[in-house]
Order: C-alpha cells, then sequence, then structure tokens
C-alpha cells in the first residue's frame, strides 16, 4: 500500500443549511481513504447518506446541499477547491458510474457521440483516432456489434447494455478511481453477474480502484477487500470484508447481517424495528440508540470511531463480537392436506392490443403464462420464483380475474378461478387478497390509515358500526405491529417498510384465506424486509392464512415458502418442496440462479 | 411515425368538416339575413326576393351547403354577397395583410422569447430570471386589447411617434403598410413573448435537473457544451410545440388587434362578415381561419416528433 | 371514539387551513389573494357604494378627476369611478357559473373516459377537432347570433372550456387508475362510484383546482374581449372591456377614462395567476412533510 492514498476523505460533512433549523447533516465528519489499485465498498440502507456520499466524493452536491465542513483530497487535490480543476478531473482521474444508466445517459445524443466527448475531454486522440478506440472500448465491453452500437440511442440498447456503456464511459478517461452507486440494482440476476465480472476484470487489468456504494452485501461481499458500513449519515463500522461479514461488531450491522435472509440456514430472519432518524432530527448520543437492544445509559453519549474486536473500526460504546440472532420458525408448521387453490395447466397467452390501440403505440403485450400446475393447501405458503419477463406478475393478475385465461382450469373453494374479476361474487373478492410491491402507489396518498384499513372493512362487514371499525382496525394494526398513533397519519409520513404493513393490515382485515403477495419486500430496505416477513409469518401462524409469494429473491423466498416454483418464460421448469429445491436442484436455471444468490452463511464458512 | 402524421392529418380534415358545419349552423340561426342586411330596414318584400332569389338565399340550407362546399373544393368558394366580389379576390389579399403582421411577430417574438426562457433558466432565482418572470406573468396578464390601448396611448397620443390608426386600404403595398404595421406586432408579440418564454423557461429547468444532466456533469462535461449538447436538445420538443400552441393562438389575438388599429387583415374581415351576415364570406374567411390554425398546430406536432429521437425510431 | 366520522371533515379543514397557510405565507400569494378578495368584495357590494348610477349619463362628458367624478367621465357623461366598480358584476357574473359548469362537466365526462370506456378513442378525437378550433373565433359566432341575450354567454363558454377540462381530468384519471391503491380498490370490490370519490377525486381535485382558477382568467380575458367587440354585454351594463372600447375613440381627448378598467383588468388577472401559482405550490408542498431524507 502507497504512503499517500489515492483519496482521503476527513471530517467531511454535508448538508442543508437552513435559516430556521439550523444545518442539517445529511453525512457527518466522515473519514474515509483509499488507496492505489484497491476495491472497497460502502454499504448502507435507505437514509444511509450513501449516494450522498458517493457524489461528494467527485465534489458534486445536489441543488440544495451544501459542504458543512471537512475535506476531500483526490490526489492531493481538494475536490472542493478550483471548480475548474475539479470538473477536469471528473470523467477523467476519477469517474462515476450511475444507478440508473437509462436515465443517466443524454437521449438526444447517440452513443458513440458521448464516447467521443468523453474522449475528447479527457484523452489527446485526434479525431480518427478516437473513432478506432471507440470501437475498441464498445468491443471490450463486450457489446455485440460494436459499429452499429456506436449510432444507436441510449433508449435502442438493453438495460445492462445501457449499463455497460456508462461504465466504459467511466473507463474513456482512464481514472485512478471509479465510484459506482447502486451499479447492478436495475438489472436482473444473470445480467448482475457479468457487469460485476466486467468490472472486476477491467479494474484488474488497469489498476484502477474501485468504490462500490451499495445496499446489496452479495455485490460489495463478493469484490471488495475493504467495507465500511454506513448508518443515518456515519460509518458505524469498517474493516477487512471476510471478518466484518463474518463477526460484525456494530449492533447495527449485526441486525444488518442478521436481517438477510438465507438459503442454508432457512427461516426468518430477525428484524430490527423501527427506523433510521431523519436528518432533522437533532439526537446528542448514538444515533443507533433508539433502536439498539444493547442500549445502556453511556450511549446518550455520542461515540467516536473506536478499534473493533475484528481489527477494523467501530463507532459503539459497547461492541461485541457474537452469535447471529437465531433466525425464527425453521420448523415449518405441519399443514394439513387441505386444498384451497388449484390450478391445473393454466395458461394465458399475450394479449393482442385492440387495432385502435396499435395504431396509437399503445396496449404492452402482457408476458404468457403456460401450463401451471399449482396446489396451495391452508395455512401453506408457495413461493414462486422468476426474473422480470417470466409470467410471475401475470400468473398472479390471471388468479385476480385481471386476465381471462385462455385454457385450464383454476378454483379456489369452490369457486372458478376462470371468471373475470366483475363477475366473481364478493365473497371471492373478500378471500383472495394481494397486496403489491410498490408501498407508495399502494396507499391512497388522500387517506389516513384509518380509513385505508376501513375501507374493507365497511365492504365486507356491513353490520359493523364506526366504534367497532375504530376496534377492529386498532386491533388489525397491532397484528402488523403498528401502533395506535398511526392511526391518523397520511402515507406520506412514514416509511417503506411501515407503509407495506399497512397494505398488509389493509388484506388482512377482510379476513381472507388467500393473500397474494406481488415481490412485496422487493421495494425495501434489507432489514425492513424481515419485517415484513415476520409480519405475515405471525399472521400465518395465528390465522392460517396460506400465501403466494412472488419473488426474484430467492432467499426471502426461501425463509417463507413451504413449496417452491420456479417460472421461466411463462413456464414451470422446477417444483417441489423448498428443502428439496434448494438443496438439491435439478433444473439448470434453479442452480444458475442458487449460485448468483448471496448468502451471509457463506461468508461465516468460509472465514 | 407515419401512423402519427396520418393520424393528425385525419384529425385536422375533421376539424375542418365540424367548423364548416358550426359555421353554417350559426349564421343560419342568425335572426336576418345577407339581404335585409344590405338593403335596409324599409324595404318592400319584392326587392327583398328578388335579391334572394339573385344570391340563392332562397334555396334550402343543406344545398346552399353543398354549393358552397363544391365551389370551394374546384377553387370558388362564391361572392361575397356584401361587395359583390368574389370571395378568393378579397380573401387573399386581407391573409396576406394578416400574415405580414403575423410573420413579422412570430420572426421577432419567438427568437426574443425562447432567449430570455433560456436566459432565465440559466440565472435560476437570480436578479435577471426575477426580472423577466415578471414581466412574463404582467404581460400574460394583459389582454391583447388592453396592451393594445396602451401602446396607442404611448406612441400615438402622447408621443405622436406612430398613427394611431392605420390610413391604408386592404390593397396597399407591403412598402405602405409597414409603419402601420408596427404596433399591431408589438401587441402580438407581447403575448407571444410571454408565453413561449416562461414554457421555454420551465423545460430547460428541468433539463437541467434532469439526471443526465447531473451525469454529464459527472463527467466533467461543463459551461457550453453541457448547454448545448445535454441540456437544450431536451428542451427543443416541447418548446416547439409552445411556439406553435402560441402561434395558433394568436389567430384569435389578430383578431382584437387588427380590430383596434382597423388594420385590414383576416380578422377584421371576419368581424365585418358576421355583423353583414355575409354568408358565404363568412364560411370560408372562418375555414381559412381554422385552417391556418390547425395547419399550424400539425406542422408543430410534426416537427415535435421529428425532433425527439425516441419517436423517430421505434425503441428496442 | 368516533374518529371516523368526525374525521373526515376535520381532516379536510385541516388541509385547507395548511393550504391556506402555505399561500398566505409568500409574497406572491399574498398579493394575489389581496386582489383576487378584493375584486370578489367590489364586485358584491359595489351597487351599494357606488357614487352615482352606472346608467346616469350627465352634460359632463369626457371630464377628468375632479371633486364631483373621482374618475372622471366618458363620453356620455357617465361616472367612471362608479362603472369601473360595478364592471366586475357581470363579467364574474357570467364567467364564475361557466367555470364552474366547466369543470363539472368536463370533469365528469374526463373521468369517465378515464376510467376506460369503449368510446374513449371516438369522444377525444371529437374533443380534440373541438379544441382544435379557435375558440374565439366560435364564441365570435355564437354570441353574434344570440346578440342581445347574454345568458347565452355562460353555456357557450362552459362547452368550450370544459373541453380543456376533459383533457386534464382525463389524463389525470388515468394516471391514478394505474396506481396500486385503484386497483386495489376494485379488486376489493368496491362499487365504481365509490372509487370515483373516494379514490380518485381527492387525487385529483388538486390538478382541477389549480387549472380552473387559471381557467377562470382566460375566460375573464375573453369575455372582457367580447365586450370590446362589441359583442358581449350591451350598453348600458358596464364592462370593462366596453369600457376600453368606448375610451378608445377618445383618446386623445380624455386618455383618463381608459385608465381605470384597464387596471382592473390587469389586477384581477394578475390576481388570479400569482394565486393559482401559489396554489399550485401549496398543493405540491403537501407531499414533501415526510420523513426522513
Amino acid at each position: 500500500m502507497n504512503a499517500s492514498p489515492l483519496l482521503q476523505v476527513r471530517s467531511l460533512s454535508v448538508g442543508l443549511r437552513t435559516r430556521d433549523r439550523g444545518d442539517l447533516p445529511i453525512i457527518r465528519k466522515i473519514d474515509l481513504e483509499i488507496s492505489r489499485g484497491e476495491s472497497i465498498g460502502i454499504v448502507g440502507e435507505s437514509g444511509s447518506g450513501k449516494s450522498t456520499l458517493a457524489m461528494a466524493l467527485m465534489g458534486f452536491l445536489k441543488p440544495g446541499v451544501e459542504r458543512l465542513e471537512g475535506t476531500v483530497l483526490f490526489d492531493r487535490h481538494d475536490m472542493f477547491g478550483n471548480d475548474a480543476v475539479t470538473a477536469k478531473l471528473r470523467g477523467g482521474a476519477i469517474a462515476y458510474v450511475p444507478q440508473n444508466a437509462a436515465t443517466a445517459l443524454t437521449p438526444t445524443m447517440t452513443i458513440g457521440n458521448q464516447f467521443d466527448e468523453a474522449l475528447r475531454l479527457h484523452s489527446s486522440l485526434d479525431v480518427s483516432e478516437r473513432r478506432g478506440a471507440i470501437l475498441e472500448m464498445l468491443a471490450d465491453l463486450r457489446l455485440p456489434d460494436p459499429k452499429a452500437v456506436v449510432g444507436r440511442y441510449p433508449h435502442e440498447l438493453s438495460g445492462g447494455q445501457q449499463q455497460r456503456c456508462a461504465i466504459g464511459l467511466a473507463m474513456a478517461g482512464q481514472p485512478k478511481l471509479i465510484v459506482l452507486d447502486e451499479p447492478t440494482t436495475a438489472l436482473d440476476t444473470a445480467t448482475q453477474a457479468s457487469i460485476l465480472e466486467l468490472l472486476a476484470g477491467l479494474a484488474e487489468r488497469t489498476g484502477t480502484a474501485l468504490l462500490y456504494v451499495s445496499h446489496n452485501l452479495g455485490v460489495v461481499g463478493d469484490n471488495c477487500g475493504r467495507l465500511a458500513v454506513m448508518y443515518a449519515g456515519e460509518i458505524v463500522e469498517e474493516g477487512m470484508t471476510q471478518r466484518l461479514l463474518s463477526a460484525p461488531s456494530h449492533p447495527y450491522s449485526r441486525g444488518l447481517l442478521g436481517s438477510i435472509p438465507s438459503l442454508r440456514d432457512p427461516g426468518i430472519p430477525p428484524a430490527m424495528w423501527g427506523s433510521p432518524p431523519a436528518i432533522s432530527e437533532h439526537i446528542t448520543g448514538c444515533r443507533f440508540s433508539d433502536r439498539c437492544p444493547k442500549r445502556r445509559d453511556r450511549c446518550s453519549e455520542h461515540p467516536m470511531i473506536g478499534r473493533s474486536p475484528i481489527g477494523g473500526g467501530v463507532r459503539c460504546h459497547f461492541p461485541e463480537v457474537g452469535p447471529a440472532a437465531a433466525r425464527v420458525g425453521t420448523e415449518r408448521r405441519p399443514t394439513r392436506d387441505e386444498p384451497v387453490v388449484t390450478v391445473r395447466g393454466l395458461s394465458f397467452l399475450y394479449a393482442r392490443p385492440g387495432l385502435l390501440s396499435r395504431l396509437t403505440g399503445a396496449g404492452k403485450a402482457q408476458p404468457a403464462i403456460q401450463d401451471i400446475d399449482l396446489e396451495l393447501n391452508a395455512g401453506q405458503t408457495i413461493g414462486v420464483i422468476g426474473e422480470s419477463g417470466s409470467g410471475k406478475s401475470t400468473l398472479l393478475r390471471v388468479l385476480l380475474g385481471l386476465h381471462r385465461p385462455s385454457s385450464g382450469e383454476a378454483t379456489m373453494l369452490g369457486h372458478d378461478l376462470r371468471v373475470p374479476l366483475a363477475r366473481r361474487p364478493l365473497d371471492l373478492k373478500r378471500q383472495l387478497q394481494v397486496v403489491f410491491q410498490n408501498p407508495s402507489s399502494s396507499l391512497n396518498p388522500r387517506q389516513t390509515i384509518l380509513e385505508i384499513i376501513a375501507s374493507p372493512l365497511r365492504l365486507y362487514f356491513r353490520d359493523l358500526d364506526q366504534d367497532a371499525i375504530y376496534r377492529r382496525v386498532k386491533g388489525i394494526l397491532e397484528q402488523v405491529r403498528l401502533g395506535t398513533r398511526y392511526l391518523d397519519r397520511y402515507p406520506s409520513q412514514l416509511s417503506g417498510g411501515e407503509k407495506q404493513r399497512v397494505a398488509i393490515a389493509r388484506a388482512l382485515a377482510a379476513e381472507p384465506r388467500v393473500i397474494l403477495c406481488d415481490e412485496v419486500t422487493s421495494a425495501l430496505d434489507v432489514s425492513v424486509q424481515a419485517a415484513v416477513l415476520q409480519v405475515l409469518s405471525d399472521i400465518q401462524k395465528e390465522h392460517g392464512t396460506s400465501y403466494v409469494f412472488v419473488s426474484h429473491d430467492l432467499a426471502t423466498v426461501r425463509a417463507i415458502s413451504d413449496h417452491i416454483v420456479v417460472l421461466s418464460r411463462g413456464r414451470i421448469v422446477e417444483a417441489g418442496p423448498a428443502n428439496r429445491v434448494f438443496g438439491a436442484p435439478e433444473h439448470d436455471y434453479t442452480k444458475m440462479l442458487l449460485e448468483h444468490t448471496f448468502d451471509p452463511a457463506d461468508i461465516a464458512v468460509a472465514a | 411515425m407515419f401512423r402519427l402524421i396520418v393520424q393528425r392529418v385525419a384529425l385536422a380534415a375533421l376539424a375542418l368538416f365540424l367548423t364548416s358545419l358550426i359555421t353554417m349552423a350559426a349564421v343560419e340561426a342568425l335572426p336576418s339575413d345577407a339581404c335585409a342586411a344590405y338593403l335596409g330596414r324599409e324595404i318592400q318584400p319584392a326587392a327583398l326576393q328578388k335579391c334572394r332569389e339573385k344570391l340563392q338565399l332562397d334555396r334550402p340550407a343543406i344545398e346552399r351547403y353543398f354549393i358552397w362546399t363544391r365551389g370551394l373544393l374546384s377553387g370558388d368558394p362564391g361572392v361575397s354577397l356584401n361587395s359583390r366580389r368574389p370571395v378568393g379576390e378579397v380573401l387573399i389579399q386581407r391573409i396576406r395583410n394578416s400574415f405580414l403582421i403575423g410573420g413579422l411577430a412570430a420572426l421577432i417574438g419567438i427568437p426574443l422569447a425562447v432567449f430570455l426562457g433560456v436566459y432565465a433558466a440559466i440565472r435560476r432565482e437570480r436578479f435577471p430570471d426575477l426580472a423577466i418572470s415578471i414581466l412574463g406573468i404582467a404581460s400574460m396578464a394583459l389582454p391583447e386589447f388592453v396592451t393594445a390601448t396602451v401602446l396607442v396611448f404611448i406612441f400615438a397620443v402622447s408621443l405622436g411617434w406612430l398613427p394611431a390608426v392605420a390610413l391604408i386600404s386592404a390593397n396597399s403595398t407591403i412598402p405602405q403598410m409597414l409603419p402601420a404595421t408596427i404596433l399591431p406586432v408589438a401587441v402580438l408579440i407581447v403575448v407571444m413573448v410571454a408565453h413561449v418564454m416562461r414554457v421555454t423557461r420551465t423545460n430547460v429547468i428541468d433539463q437541467l435537473d434532469s439526471e443526465h444532466a447531473e451525469f454529464a456533469r459527472l463527467r466533467g462535461v461543463t459551461g457550453w457544451r453541457l448547454l448545448v449538447r445535454h441540456v437544450l436538445p431536451g428542451a427543443v420538443p416541447a418548446t416547439i410545440a409552445v411556439c406553435a400552441y402560441t402561434l395558433a393562438w394568436q389567430l384569435a389575438g389578430v383578431v382584437v388587434v387588427e380590430r383596434v388599429f382597423n388594420y385590414p387583415g383576416l380578422g377584421s374581415l371576419m368581424v365585418d362578415a358576421i355583423n353583414n351576415r355575409d354568408l358565404p364570406l363568412v364560411q370560408t374567411t372562418v375555414l381559412v381561419f381554422t385552417a391556418i390554425f390547425i395547419g399550424t398546430s400539425l406542422l408543430a406536432d410534426i416537427a415535435a416528433v421529428l425532433v425527439n429521437p425516441r419517436l423517430r425510431r421505434r425503441s428496442s | 371514539m368516533t374518529a371516523l366520522a368526525a374525521d373526515a371533515p376535520a381532516r379536510r379543514q385541516r388541509r385547507a387551513a395548511q393550504v391556506i397557510a402555505y399561500v398566505l405565507s409568500r409574497p406572491s400569494g399574498r398579493v394575489g389573494a389581496a386582489l383576487v378578495a378584493a375584486h370578489l368584495l367590489m364586485a358584491l357590494v359595489s351597487p351599494l357604494i357606488a357614487p352615482y348610477d352606472v346608467a346616469a349619463q350627465s352634460a359632463d362628458s369626457l371630464q377628468g378627476i375632479s371633486a364631483a367624478h373621482w374618475l372622471g367621465t366618458d363620453q356620455l357623461g357617465r361616472d367612471v369611478l362608479s362603472r369601473t366598480l360595478v364592471g366586475s358584476r357581470v363579467t364574474l357574473a357570467i364567467t364564475i357559473p361557466a367555470a364552474i359548469i366547466a369543470t363539472l362537466w368536463g370533469g365528469a365526462l374526463g373521468i369517465y373516459l378515464g376510467l376506460g370506456s369503449k368510446l374513449d378513442e371516438i369522444v377525444m378525437r371529437l374533443v380534440d377537432a373541438f379544441i382544435a378550433i379557435p375558440s374565439l373565433l366560435f364564441l365570435l359566432l355564437v354570441v353574434a347570433v344570440f346578440q342581445g341575450t347574454t345568458a347565452v354567454i355562460i353555456p357557450t363558454f362552459a362547452f368550450f372550456y370544459g373541453l380543456l377540462v376533459t383533457h386534464v381530468a382525463r389524463a389525470g384519471t388515468r394516471q391514478l387508475a394505474a396506481q396500486d391503491f385503484v386497483v386495489a380498490a376494485r379488486l376489493r370490490g368496491d362499487h365504481p362510484l365509490r372509487i370515483v370519490f373516494r379514490e380518485i377525486l381527492p387525487n385529483l381535485a388538486d390538478t382541477i383546482i389549480v387549472d380552473g382558477t387559471l381557467r377562470l382568467s382566460w375566460m375573464i380575458v375573453a369575455f372582457c374581449s367580447l365586450s370590446f367587440l362589441g359583442l358581449g354585454v350591451q350598453p348600458p351594463t358596464p364592462e370593462w372591456g366596453q369600457m376600453i372600447a368606448d375610451a378608445r375613440g377618445y383618446l386623445t381627448v380624455a386618455p383618463l377614462a381608459a385608465v381605470p378598467p384597464c387596471l382592473a383588468i390587469v389586477s384581477l388577472i394578475v390576481g388570479l395567476n400569482l394565486l393559482s401559482d401559489a396554489i399550485g405550490k401549496a398543493l405540491g408542498i403537501d407531499t414533501i412533510r415526510q420523513r426522513g431524507a
């Protein structure tokens, strides 16, 4: 390691400067060092400030955000000093890869022109040299048919190709350091893997340092030598990746790792209840203390970074390495063999948009599903695994009556599920509920939580009076572990995890036999996912509700499912009891998915 | 892309058809007719009848509609009942005159508005932006006739630089007309600039705040290059749309402006025709007016499609 | 205990109060609100406080400012101050009902189409075709036809401006209908009308209100323009556009006669624009009071 680090961050605080409420830091007194050729990862969930930090390393702040204190020195240049020099370095010696290349690439410029611009700004090649260099770069990025790509616009490429271009633009200036903000979040599993592989290869060849900012421990776990964990704007722990992942010492890091579902160690992971403080909250002590299970008096004093038991740094008065908390519900409750939903040979082919719709360019085709067989018993959970385009959401929509199947059968408790929604009896609608992926759009922003949960009660249980409804809503909220103070709040005042629990409460209010869960954890932070899984599991134990749990995340599905169905391109490629499918997968596709799933248990074994 | 164009053209045709129907219906509903208006109050029934026969007013409305439409399509929209001159002849001059002020207003106004909008966006929230924005709001709030009256007062009455009323006829040559166009053009520009400037400013600000502009900055793109290659192109489609929309909407303003200044254009012709119950003239004038309006919108839509690479080529 | 019953109106009041507070906290909002309020007040009480009968002619025509006539007289000797104060009554009496009707019918049609109907394509093509026709044109025609009856202007305005509302309402409804919470209500089995009134309308109302205020200002301009051209109100009813038209002929002699109505129009329109901007920001601001950064 070099004596002088490539990037040196000292006591950096960045945030909002308000007139009436003082300084509101988004990141607080960050210290960080990166050496040449290193790969380090910054892990954090929403609200941790990691994206703000990533941009601040480039000397870049969003409008309204200011540097409150501290410095960022890149190659001994102050990134907040001379604007002209900083601008020259950006895209050159220090480069950035954005989260969503689809919106980050300029839509009105061709790929070729954007690359040409990068070379013009950051290299001394002349026009003809540039042309050749661009084709070479596109080939290195493993883009098919570079000559054609040069003339294309960003929206004409696939997500993976767009991301490769973004990476290519970063490499064009032959950077010494690349900052990557969630580089693979928007991509599917197979593409993720190839992008990460590409990056690792490029970095090794050129000796470029990489800084990964991500909430996905799998991404950073495999690719970084050192990790730093961020919470509420601060670095709470840092150290060598292997050691940190196998024996974290900060309560938050432990909780975070503990809340990741494991393939090998099934069961609902323990949840961390509560949520991170808002930037406007002034907290004098430890910022994690209100959620910390080990809180003591001393924690009202703000901890500094000290030496951790595993050799890195940790910001805690009482760091402790210990065994991970046990996973809950490892033994599945024996379920009765009482089929609730039966599906045989269900197919739904592409919905052809009407003539007029096609003329006007509207009406996207839905992915098809073919020959689906399912049997859902009472109190059981079937996990449906599939990537985007696999038809998993279509399957749910057909079951809900939004699409008319083209062949096959489906019944639930004696009702025919092929009947379209409009003609279904109210009781069937009551028995079959659904929870959606996006917590923000699944709740009416103009209704209070009380009204949202009361709506199904009023619809299905007409003889309840106001007071009875009120009491029931309270009871239901308790079951999703939300207190009465949520009753007259609006969705905009809740966090993602809380909103999702309200959505579950709303489904629960109908007292259904079956709840369809459509990627209900996918839009949430890892530690919050565990809370939702916990709530779902509690409800199932208490009421014997059955779930069809759809997700692309294998570990989450594993944690909650009894049976598994793997979908690919509309067909079932593998099905069976969860233990069997995960323990001894038969189909290649399943094996591929399993390979690319991060499992914290793996790290523990390796260390 | 062709689909869109065909759609728009079909829409335009439908609109024109509707227009002609409504116009016909409206004029039919007028209490008196051209003959009565022309001949005055004290007339003998015989003279009235003769006039009507001559002008074909005794035929049923539907028949007259078809006569007119046939005539229109073959290039002969009939004869003005009031002045007895062929409608076509009257129209051409008036159209020329209206285009003169409209065209000048557009030529000066649009570049000015776009420039002001971009400038205000770049200097967001600072003095140039605030000044421009306030002026914009103020001028948008002024109806044309108010602006016209104010300008007439300042420049014609107080300062005496320009004539308050155009002493020209419809047949004057363009050079003769130019001095008379100054005030009308100024009024048209005021309203046009306000609208276009405001929308341009909003669009450019959206682009400046966009993710791709941010990413460009993070790649070291700054200054002119950032503005010209990454920011402005994205603002173009919406700006073109508002330009066309404003131009088209100006046609309504033109009517008022021509009235105020007694300018012999299409707008004042139309108002006179309505007052005179001059059916063929009214119908044709309204139709021409509407056609210009729709045509401009159509050009704008097409331009917006051409400029937007996403619509030009299909995405994968 | 009776949280549900008391909840809805109390909640609406809280929100309305929040919006009003926000609007009044900004200078542009204060100015806008003050102007609009002043005009509404003026429209209501002017017949009581106007010094002269608006139709009363006198021999003192085109006089400037004097003790008897604070703002002078017009060409028929009528008091300018009185006529200006009363001038907004007709305009507002016509445009406010027209705006309300336009919003109601346009909104209803827009929501109906936005929820998905086989008629959608055809109706929207018709709507677009009508919008393509310059509105002033047809206002002219219609008004010319029914000269003398100002009452017919209301339905005409309501029709044309309602088309614009249809556009906005339809676009908003389509976007809302795709949101999961509306889908959830459909899946639940809620009655369609219930969905419209509980899920869609509350979320659409904001856009329509802001839009509506702007639309009102357009209508006022259009009506004044019509009066200016001699096609709106009939004398002796005072109306600003018509007053300006009258004064135009005498600008060299008595310029002052044109000033009060001009100021009146401008102040009302500017006030409405500022107010609509401020309300728009206030309603948008609502979503920013969230947890976390």
